[in-house]
């Protein structure tokens, strides 16, 4: 079977590389456990108060024993305790995944919104004005650091027009206007600079599916071009498509802990740089782990999705 | 009156004008077959393009063609978007891409039914499958729901002339329509087409750069060399008495079967010798 | 029309570099001198760009930011080509199991863009350009990687390097003779490309207080220092982040001005 094959190798690959990413993460971290009890106790501490913590805090153990305890810990929902507050990481992070995961979910779709729209008339008007408007708009965007958008959203909307709040976060649970009026510019201006990456991505594969046979033959058989686009290019344009946006979600996912900070979101992102602020090692380890992780599961689910988009994939070749 | 008639037409591209095809003029009759046979670069897809209306944004148009007395050069979009599929279809070269890869095969056939009918009745499958099962796919109802990547090259070049022949055309332009295909497939595929297009009443402007395959589908030929026509004529006289030397190299190298075994192979650089050939 | 993004695009990488240059022989005032009495002040005569919250000139602080953001994105892109076009070669002629570990490690790559690298590497070792030169650096290894490894499979199936193989070219051979000559224009247009992506991710870690900890002004810097005074003067906002702005904008134009003169494919005739 074609399509077993395809997942089981697809699934190894997101193994290996959960494997990877967690040893680079464990090695950076905690691998030389003198450091961090160094790092904790600050400048000025002894070698024995600097070894009596690593030993009270289990440092001392064999970094190998130790990855397996995080790791093991993870995988039964355990995310480590904080050096300096003692705070479990998962409580710390369980009302903060809500707002990023907002965010970023937000601003994925409403770059996918504008990308493809905007790429598709790129692509088809690419020898005329509004192909070059369109192009020129994404370059432009694609420049503008997204922090900096925020703050001119904020100047306009917020500062100027009064329409939106310019900082803060209230929970959906709360008043859902609230939440929604808070959302607005953060996902807005993290979603205008992805589009603008994205858009380029849009007008080149479809620039692809214009030089493609079977286009033409749509347009011998009497689609008009716009129609014979959307009809037989959007799913073939997906194809490829899809795997930027797999990859884009990464940029996204960090991107929110820029956005995350100009407009003060309780997200992950914002703990994460508390947490490296305070130099708190065990919950950059486990934030960082968890977004890592988080990244390349989605571009796991990616891969799967050709499956379902690329019927060479879904049916058995006949003979 | 004949069905198509084209008259000095000319197709330029760019800026710089560099012209592809150079007043071309000629006619074709209700149900006639005529063949345009040429080398790469000669403007005989360019002239085909030309008259489905299909030319690249680049490309200058001037001249005529008029199909069935309606003038085609400067019409709107919309309306040859009307006209391409029902009056006027085509069949490609490359049977292996020029099927969209994500759709159904059957689907994709009833798509230029239903694109050009008012009526989006039920028997759209109907049609498709009957349509099918008379360009020779002997198991039409499987055909159809396959995808294109499940076909032969021989059956996915069957799907496209159904394609091209569901509504009835008037006239249907074919480019090379076998080459990418095997030699053996090649000849089923042009004894259907020609078959067909008795059948449907269809006339055809059939291209190639092989006389012989032309002579199988063709009453009359026109030899285009850079752009322009050279000679015109039925099959049989270009065959018996070519007037050009570019004509006469055509016919023998297309008469390789004639040279005795040992001897040296005509080309047409024998015939028509060029600046720049060797 | 055509090499319009490729002129433009030099001419902001020219106008950035002319004032990193400038910036080292002359300034209009000393970039760290503050003055009381000055702060915040319009932009005016004296001060082309006004004074920011410290009543340090704007200006100058515009002009000693472009010094640090070509040494960053110098030692960035160094970083990720150094590493990464030698990896690119490696996959793309040894083919089977080494392309596939050079792959994987790319994949696990991906799930670690630069500025979550940098964070990682800032809890351990403290923020500092260090870090995050060699966050950007690494980070966009991958990238190089794939971009050379796949132009040099092409390569390595082109006809003269079969004749080369064929006449007993050993591989080091093929590779400084056929293959990275040939890859050179790609790896260029990665290397504009990056510099530019190392610009955006440097002043968002700026931004984020995560590169500079000392004095040395930097664009991401600025606009943190701006965003605090932004109700009352917006334009402290402005003149970083167009900076900023022009200069990846430079960058990326170059890159893709020079991708379409490479790629035959993208002038369409007809």
């Amino acid at each position: 079977m074609r399509i077993l094959a395809f997942v089981a190798r697809r699934l190894a690959i997101f193994a290996v590389s959960l494997l990877g990413a967690s040893v680079l993460v464990f090695a950076v971290c905690a691998a030389l456990p003198g450091e961090v009890a160094a790092i904790i106790l600050g400048q000025g501490a002894t070698q024995a108060q600097i070894d009596a913590l690593s030993a009270q805090l289990g440092l001392d153990r064999p970094a190998v024993v130790r990855y397996a305890e995080w790791v093991g810990g993870m995988l039964r929902g355990d995310f480590g305790t904080s050096y300096f507050t003692g705070q479990s990481v998962v409580q710390l992070m369980s009302p903060r995944i809500a707002v990023t995961l907002w965010l970023v979910l937000f601003a994925l779709l409403l770059s996918v919104l504008i990308a493809v729209p905007v790429g598709m008339l790129a692509a088809m008007k690419r020898r005329s004005w509004p192909g070059f408007v369109a192009s020129a708009a994404a370059q432009l965007g694609m420049a503008i650091p997204a922090f900096w958008a925020a703050i001119a959203l904020v100047l306009v909307f917020a500062v100027g027009l009064r329409w939106l709040p310019a900082n803060g976060y209230v929970p959906f649970t709360t008043s859902v206007s609230s939440w929604a009026a808070h959302l607005v510019l953060p996902v807005v201006s993290l979603a205008i600079v992805q589009a603008a990456v994205l858009v380029r991505y849009v007008r080149s594969a479809f620039i692809e599916v214009l030089s493609e046979d079977y286009y033409r033959t749509a347009r011998a058989v009497g689609w008009r071009p716009f129609p014979a686009l959307l009809r037989h290019g959007l799913r073939n344009a997906a194809l490829s498509l899809v795997t930027v946006i797999g990859l884009q979600l990464a940029s996204v996912l960090v991107g929110a802990i820029v956005i995350e900070s100009v407009f003060a979101l309780p997200g992950l992102g914002s703990a994460l740089l508390d947490a490296v602020s305070q130099r708190d090692l065990m919950i950059v380890q486990s934030v960082v782990m968890f977004l890592a992780a988080t990244v390349l599961l989605i571009n796991f689910v990616v891969d799967l999705s050709y499956a379902w988009i690329d019927p060479r994939l879904r049916t058995e070749v006949e003979p | 009156m004949s069905l198509l008639q084209v008259t000095d037409l000319t197709v330029s591209f760019g800026r710089r004008r560099a012209v592809a095809v150079d007043s071309v003029s000629f006619e074709l009759g209700q149900g006639q077959r005529l063949g345009i046979i040429g080398e790469s670069g000669s403007g005989k897809t360019v002239t085909a393009l030309a008259l489905m209306g299909l030319l690249p944004e680049t490309a200058h148009v001037t001249g005529s063609i008029r199909l069935a007395g309606r003038e085609l050069v400067g019409l709107p979009e919309a309306s040859l978007a009307g006209l391409r599929g029902d009056v006027l279809s085509m069949v490609f070269q490359e049977p292996m891409t020029a099927l969209d890869p994500t759709m159904r095969v059957g689907r994709q056939v009833a798509e230029v039914l239903l694109l050009h009918t008012a009526d989006r009745g039920g028997s759209a499958r109907a049609r498709v499958i009957d349509m099918l099962g008379r360009v020779g796919l002997a198991d039409a109802e499987r055909v159809a729901d396959s995808f294109p990547h499940q076909l032969s090259g021989g059956q996915r070049q069957r799907c496209l002339l159904a394609m091209a022949l569901i509504n009835s055309p008037d006239l249907v332009i074919c480019d090379e329509p076998t080459t990418a295909l095997d030699v053996t497939v090649q000849a089923r595929v042009l004894r259907l087409l020609d078959e067909v297009l008795t059948a449907e009443g269809a006339a055809c402007l059939f291209i190639s750069h092989d006389l012989a395959v032309v002579s199988q589908v063709c009453t009359d030929v026109l030899v285009m060399l850079e752009g322009r026509i050279v000679e015109a004529g039925p099959v049989a006289r270009l065959f018996s008495a070519p007037e050009h030397p570019y004509t006469r190299g055509l016919v023998a190298t297309a008469r390789i079967d004639e040279v005795p075994p040992g001897e040296r192979l005509p080309t047409v650089e024998d015939f028509y010798p060029r600046e720049g050939a060797r | 029309m055509r090499r319009l993004a490729l002129w433009l695009g030099a001419a902001l990488v020219a106008l950035l570099l002319a004032m990193a240059l400038l910036s080292l022989v002359w300034t209009p005032y000393d970039p760290t001198l503050v003055v009381a009495g000055q702060r915040l002040q319009g932009p005016s005569a004296e001060h082309w760009l006004g004074t920011d919250a410290m009543g340090i000139d704007v200006f100058s602080r515009i002009l000693v930011g472009a010094q640090t953001t070509i040494v960053v994105g110098v030692v960035s892109v160094s970083i990720a080509a150094l590493l990464g076009v030698p990896l690119g070669m490696l996959a793309g002629q040894a083919g089977g199991w080494v392309d596939e570990v050079v792959m994987r490690v790319t994949d696990i790559a991906y799930a670690f863009p630069a500025l979550l690298l940098a964070i990682l590497l800032a809890a351990r070792f403290g923020a500092s350009p260090v870090t995050a030169m060699t966050a950007i650096g690494l980070a966009t290894i991958p990238s190089f990687a794939r971009v050379t490894r796949a132009g040099t499979k092409q390569v390595m199936s082109s006809d003269f390097v079969l004749a080369a193989r064929a006449s007993g070219t050993r591989w080091p051979g093929v590779s400084l003779r056929h293959v990275l000559p040939n890859i050179a224009p790609l790896i260029g247009v990665q290397a504009s490309v990056t510099f530019a992506l190392a610009i955006l991710a440097e002043a968002a870690l700026s931004y984020l207080g995560l590169s500079t900890a000392a004095i040395v002004p930097t664009w991401g810097k600025m606009l943190r220092d701006a965003q605090s005074v932004m109700f009352n003067a917006p334009l402290q906002a402005l003149w970083p982040g167009l900076a900023i702005a022009l200069a990846v904008l430079g960058f990326n134009l170059l890159g893709d001005g020079l991708r379409d003169l490479l790629d035959p494919r993208l002038r369409e005739v007809s």
